[in-house]
């Protein structure tokens, strides 16, 4: 109980840091479900020189209640083509939603966490096998093609609306 | 022996102070301390004798049990013998001092000279046995403290009041100085109902008062030692009482030497010690109150903040933070914010690296992982320090 408190009083903390600098971070947008503050949803900008560039990528954020003790789990709703995602599940492999975690982290920095990783895959540890082995190949021409392509597809704004 | 001599080492040394400022002729000091020291071992020698003699006869399992009363029948012996009869004392004898009554300057009328040896010596040994047993007997009182308030407010007078006899018990009977101030309930006084219930009343006080007894008698030490260090008249306030003082009888060799500089940084000190105890005893009142208003303020505040906590998230966060900051007095201002919670911080507490968080917060994350959240550097529960007095 007091644990579920202490992440609800945090988690409104946040909501009202993400109001009150809305305009300050262009791209992120973070949303939280109207009935329920452990449930958000992230809109990011694919990062620029990138494939993901001028791709909007839509996260769901699962806060559980033992918040900020235990990191959140977030995964990708967008399609997307990057070796540390995986393709179907959106599943995301990063340290610091995993291991690495620290209270100190909050939604906002983990969805910047999120858009340095999409700038700089880390083929070593894949989830997405394809996509690795593109880049451990040494086949950097290959990746971005395919990720561009995958970005254009499902990540446009034009498409998805 | 030696324990003895050790015991009394510090009197003795008083003695010798005593006996080098008397006012009205100087000896040397080597006399002196030839005095002290002769006098001394008579005294002690004679209660150690007596103490000896108790244990052949009625063997050590008694003479333990009844150790203190031997010695006291030592040194009342000593003393009846000497001063109660007229006559110096071995040390005072060496040193060519008599006493006198302290205004007529004539020898000492036997009441007095009674007086003076009951200070001297049956005095403390009451003080002592009546401050054990008002200790043991605590336990039990403790309980029923029905006693009307204004009994036990003139029984503390009145031990106040007695607390210069007290003293007395300091010198001849060496013994600690907690034991001393609780002598102050000697019960001198013809016994009546009356008595018996200003001190079953008073002992219920004990433990309150004990510790301002314990002060007030070291203060009037200390006066009675600023006083003798002015007028250099009554070094022990045994002899202030019983209005004993000595006058030489030998030769002088030195010049009276003043004293009235150590009096002047005694008078000093005392005067610090007084106003501290003043401020002590009268400020905390006025913080009470103070305090009282401030939570009276307090709790319309943590109200609000409730209230709207219970509405909106939005608007919770910040009353609720006006609230407990207020109510829990915390120095929490806007910056110093917990990088967990994201609050301001309860009970600051730093890890080893320097970052500040909550206390709370830190140790739950500590439960999880043993490293900073901010710095990753590794820390043990235990490195955690909550800076109760620093301004975070």
């Amino acid at each position: 109980m007091p644990t579920s408190l202490a992440s609800r009083a945090r988690l409104f903390k946040e909501y009202k840091d993400v109001q009150r600098e809305k305009s300050a971070d262009t791209d992120i947008l973070l949303t939280c479900d109207e009935n329920n503050i452990y449930r958000w949803t992230a809109h990011i900008k694919g990062p620029a020189e990138t494939p993901y560039q001028e791709g909007i990528f839509q996260l769901s954020i699962n806060v559980p209640e033992q918040y900020p003790l235990v990191p959140p789990q977030v995964r990708f709703l967008t399609k997307v083509f990057h070796p540390n995602v995986h393709f179907k599940t959106g599943e995301i492999c990063l340290d610091i939603l995993k291991t690495a975690w620290s209270p100190a982290w909050t939604l906002q920095s983990v969805c910047r966490a999120i858009i340095a990783l999409m700038a700089h895959p880390e083929a070593d540890s894949p989830l997405n096998c394809d996509c690795g082995n593109l880049l451990r190949s040494g086949d950097l021409r290959g990746y971005q093609s395919m990720a561009r392509m995958y970005t254009r597809l499902a990540a446009s704004p034009n498409v998805s609306h | 022996m030696t324990g003895n001599l050790e015991v009394f080492q510090p009197r003795l040394e008083r003695a010798y102070v005593q006996a080098f400022l008397l006012d009205d002729n100087h000896d040397n000091v080597r006399d002196h301390r030839r005095r002290r020291r002769s006098s001394r071992k008579s005294n002690v020698e004679d209660a150690t004798a007596c103490h000896d003699a108790f244990r052949r006869a009625f063997g050590t399992r008694l003479a333990v049990t009844y150790e203190n009363e031997t010695r006291l029948a030592g040194c009342v012996l000593y003393y009846l013998l000497t001063t109660g009869s007229g006559l110096q004392t071995l040390g005072e004898e060496y040193c060519d001092i008599a006493q006198v009554a302290g205004s007529s300057r004539l020898p000492l009328a036997p009441a007095r000279r009674t007086v003076l040896v009951f200070f001297q010596t049956v005095l403390p040994y009451i003080a002592e046995r009546l401050s054990a047993k008002a200790a043991s007997s605590n336990g039990y009182l403790s309980s029923d403290t029905s006693e009307d308030l204004g009994h036990s407010e003139r029984a503390s007078g009145a031990n106040s009041m007695r607390h210069t006899e007290g003293e007395v018990s300091q010198q001849s009977a060496g013994q600690v100085n907690d034991s001393v101030v609780d002598r102050n309930r000697d019960p001198t006084s013809p016994c009546s109902q009356r008595l018996q219930s200003l001190w079953t009343a008073a002992l219920q006080r004990w433990p309150r008062v004990l510790p301002g007894l314990r002060d007030a008698f070291l203060f009037a030490v200390r006066g009675n030692l600023m006083l003798f260090y002015f007028e250099g008249v009554y070094y022990q306030l045994s002899k202030r009482v019983a209005g004993v003082r000595y006058i030489h009888m030998g030769k002088l060799f030195y010049k009276k030497p003043k004293y009235h500089m150590l009096g002047m940084f005694l008078l000093i000190q005392l005067s610090i010690v007084g106003g501290d105890w003043l401020r002590r005893t009268a400020l905390p009142n006025l913080a009470d109150s103070m305090r009282a208003q401030a939570m009276d303020q307090n709790f319309t505040v943590g109200q609000k903040g409730i209230l709207v906590l219970d509405e909106e998230g939005n608007q919770l966060l910040d009353s609720s933070e006006l609230g407990k900051g207020a109510s829990e007095n915390m120095a929490s201002n806007g910056s110093s914010k917990c990088s967990l919670c994201l609050s301001p911080r309860q009970s600051p507490t730093a890890t080893p690296c320097g970052h500040v968080f909550c206390w709370n917060c830190i140790i739950d994350w500590c439960n999880e992982k043993t490293e900073c959240p901010l710095c990753r550097s590794p820390m043990l529960q235990s490195d955690l320090v909550c800076m109760y007095n620093a301004d975070v």
